[in-house]
């Protein structure tokens, strides 16, 4: 007993760095800012108690019902397109072919480059007029769209930034292929079944786990967006340049808004409620994918 | 015997040491070191610009024996407004003056009306209307580092090639001008721009002050649905039906600010509506020739039918203010006084002088086309939005609405119109 009284303390004095540092810097700025929600505080004086007034504004506030919106739409949109980008990519990398170490180290590069730098990068690829992307949709004689004038289209353009960094995803799911066991497909093949086949009955059930951690990773992110928006709104060029969030604010994103209000604004009562809403709405679609999980998700031994 | 010989002994002792000290008093005067105390000045500027900082403070702090000013370069303002949150900010820094209301109402900001008033500062020759960029429910809270306002740039090559000899006066002659100065591709795609489009966040404000027009009434209600401002919406509006958005817009896309991509540095954008860092930028850091671009500098237009005898210009200017809760701001004061009141900062960081008698000073020779601004400020009237604490919410949003308008999206009636309305909910009027 007195052993295991004093194991537990040498164990708690071990863990006390990380666990002081957690409480310090990440449960108390938790707990207090959902405080700082329900007053109106702008950093420089001390919060004044006004109960769900920010809420009240929130939900009568244009800018916030469309940087939700922006963000929804990142969400429900680049998540599946990602994930699927990702999959096929780590599909082909996954034959066996010379030079495959290779052709796996070019996808993932990608993903370690600064998220800045392959932004600014990227608004040279997407430029209307000059742009590579544009150019071969000229040759091609397919309408070139102003990605980052027309509201229409910059969002879009965000997705295609999003598909080139998928390196991450296609990591987790070129470990995970090689993990299911040949055999299945073996015995698959002395079946008859064809490649569809065992892409939907094999392959798919066998990923299942790994594409749920990958769908809720990918959610989490999608509705924290910040650097793209905010370097293009900086970055962008002519236009509108100066005025964040884009062209009609279509890349207003939720995060964005949280930061302008509360450095620009000075509003740090209703950021702080802004991120208490953003984590009831991520907590709820996250419960939600699992909740739906039970009926998609196959575990090994089942 | 010996008792006596003791007290004897104690007395000679206590009297040595007694005269000792007599003797120590009038023999040499104590030394105090003189101890300089420190002012902290935390600056936006970088690089070259930032080099000059230094080298005023480093003037300033060699020119007196009371204060030693340090500079640090801080290019993060969320940096600066979160230390001065958390009492660990400067004595004095500097930003723009559309902040400085809100930084007011926040109280974090010094008044230096007491300062101004017990060292007798007067600003007579000051520039009309520039002090006020510095002023908030008529209190002066900082003090103005340089006058910056915008005047219109041309191509005179392209101009002329349109056969126009001299720059317009209205926006009539603005927009007939812009037009025919416009090269279009077969594909409709725009090759040379006419019209000041690009950068769109310096045109209409500036427009709306050289039409006479202004953004809040003197009961401070916002008002951007005047005329004017519709005026400059509709001048925009014009040129862009002419061409298609979607063209402008393609083309407004095709070059980076102030880069070697610019439009106007290489040679594809006629008229520009701009500051008086741009001829620097173009002779100086791109070294532009005057064979590669050859342009000219005038005022911005007027409306139709003005009769307006002085030119009326809208300024703003970089701001420098002493934080409520620094820790010197006699010291920092004193900097402000020498350094920046004086002009000494104007003359070594190259920007435009708020006081009239320094406009034709010498030092400012070598800085291209100083005398097209100077010349314009010695005879104008500078105007600029009365300081509220809500104008940059209210500035994104006019941004937002005049955006609409030139995207075709709403009229220019309705676009302003509509600022108007949120623009007064967020002023609570």
């Amino acid at each position: 007993m007195k052993k295991k009284h004093k194991d537990t303390i040498a164990g708690l004095l071990f863990a006390s760095p990380w666990i002081i540092g957690f409480l310090i810097f990440t449960l108390y700025p938790i707990i207090i800012s959902l405080y700082y929600g329900f007053t109106d505080f702008s950093i420089f004086k001390p919060p004044i108690f006004v109960g769900l007034d920010n809420y009240k504004a929130l939900f009568k506030d244009e800018l916030f019902i469309k940087s939700l919106n922006n963000t929804l739409y990142m969400t429900a949109f680049a998540t599946p397109i990602n994930l699927l980008f990702g999959l096929g990519t780590a599909m082909l990398l996954n034959m066996k072919i010379k030079g495959m170490s290779f052709y796996r180290t070019i996808f993932y590069i990608p993903s370690i480059v600064p998220q800045v730098a392959a932004t600014i990068l990227w608004v040279w690829i997407l430029n209307a007029r000059y742009g590579l992307l544009n150019n071969i949709l000229k040759i091609f004689g397919i309408y070139q769209p102003n990605w980052f004038q027309d509201p229409n289209y910059t969002k879009p353009a965000l997705i295609i930034m999003g598909m080139w960094a998928t390196g991450t995803i296609m990591i987790i799911f070129l470990a995970a292929l090689q993990d299911i066991p040949r055999s299945f497909y073996e015995s698959a093949d002395i079946d008859g079944a064809n490649n569809w086949n065992k892409f939907i009955k094999i392959t798919l059930p066998t990923l299942s786990p790994v594409i749920l951690y990958q769908l809720i990773v990918s959610i989490i992110f999608n509705f924290q967006i910040f650097t793209q928006a905010w370097v293009i709104g900086e970055a962008g060029g002519g236009g509108n340049a100066g005025l964040f969030g884009g062209p009609e604010n279509s890349i207003l994103f939720y995060a964005t808004y949280i930061f302008y209000n509360a450095f620009s604004y000075f509003k740090m009562g209703k950021a702080s409620a802004m991120a208490w809403i953003l984590f009831i709405i991520t907590a709820f679609i996250t419960w939600l994918v699992f909740k739906t999980s039970n009926k998609w998700v196959t575990y090994g031994g089942e | 015997m010996l008792k006596k010989f003791s007290k004897i002994t104690v007395l000679l002792l206590t009297a040595s040491m007694v005269s000792g000290l007599f003797i120590g008093c009038g023999k040499a005067k104590p030394t105090v070191a003189v101890v300089k105390t420190d002012v902290n000045f935390w600056y936006l500027w970088g690089g070259a610009e930032g080099k000059r900082v230094e080298s005023i403070i480093s003037d300033y702090n060699k020119s007196q024996k009371k204060y030693n000013v340090k500079g640090l370069y801080v290019a993060d303002m969320q940096k600066v407004k979160v230390a001065i949150a958390g009492g660990s900010g400067p004595d004095l820094t500097d930003d723009f003056n559309g902040n400085i209301a809100s930084y007011a109402d926040e109280g974090i900001v010094e008044p230096l009306d007491s300062y101004i008033k017990r060292d007798k500062i007067d600003f007579k020759d000051s520039l009309t209307g520039v002090m006020d960029t510095c002023k908030y429910n008529n209190k002066t809270y900082a003090m103005p580092g340089g006058v910056t306002f915008f005047m219109l740039f041309y191509n005179k090559k392209l101009l002329a090639k349109a056969g126009f000899t001299a720059p317009p006066k209205t926006n009539t002659e603005l927009l007939n001008m812009a037009i025919k100065t416009t090269e279009v591709n077969k594909d409709k795609s725009i090759n040379v721009l006419g019209f000041p489009d690009f950068p769109f966040v310096y045109y209409h404000s500036n427009l709306i002050a050289s039409f006479g027009g202004k953004l809040y009434s003197p009961d401070g209600k916002f008002t951007p649905d005047t005329p004017e401002s519709i005026s400059a919406l509709n001048l925009l509006r014009n040129y862009r039906t002419k061409f298609g958005v979607d063209n402008v817009l393609k083309f407004d896309q095709s070059g980076k600010y102030t880069q070697a991509t610019d439009p106007f540095m290489t040679g594809n954008q006629v008229f520009r509506i701009d500051g008086q860092w741009l001829p620097g930028i173009i002779r100086n850091d791109l070294k532009i020739t005057k064979d590669q671009l050859d342009f000219g500098i005038c005022p911005l237009p007027t409306l139709d039918g003005q009769t307006a005898t002085q030119p009326i210009a809208e300024a703003s200017s970089s701001i420098f203010y002493i934080t409520a809760n620094g820790k010197n701001k006699e010291g920092a004061w004193d900097f402000l006084k020498s350094a920046v009141i004086s002009g000494v900062w104007d003359e070594k960081m190259g920007t435009l002088p708020i006081k009239k008698s320094l406009l034709d000073n010498k030092v400012y020779a070598d800085i291209p086309n100083f005398k097209d601004f100077a010349d314009f400020a010695k005879q104008a009237t500078f105007v600029s939005a009365p300081a509220n604490a809500k104008m940059v919410e209210i500035n994104k949003m006019f941004g937002d609405e005049a955006e609409l308008a030139v995207t075709m999206k709403k009229t220019a009636e309705e676009a302003m119109k509509e600022a108007a309305t949120k623009g007064n909910t967020i002023l609570g009027k």
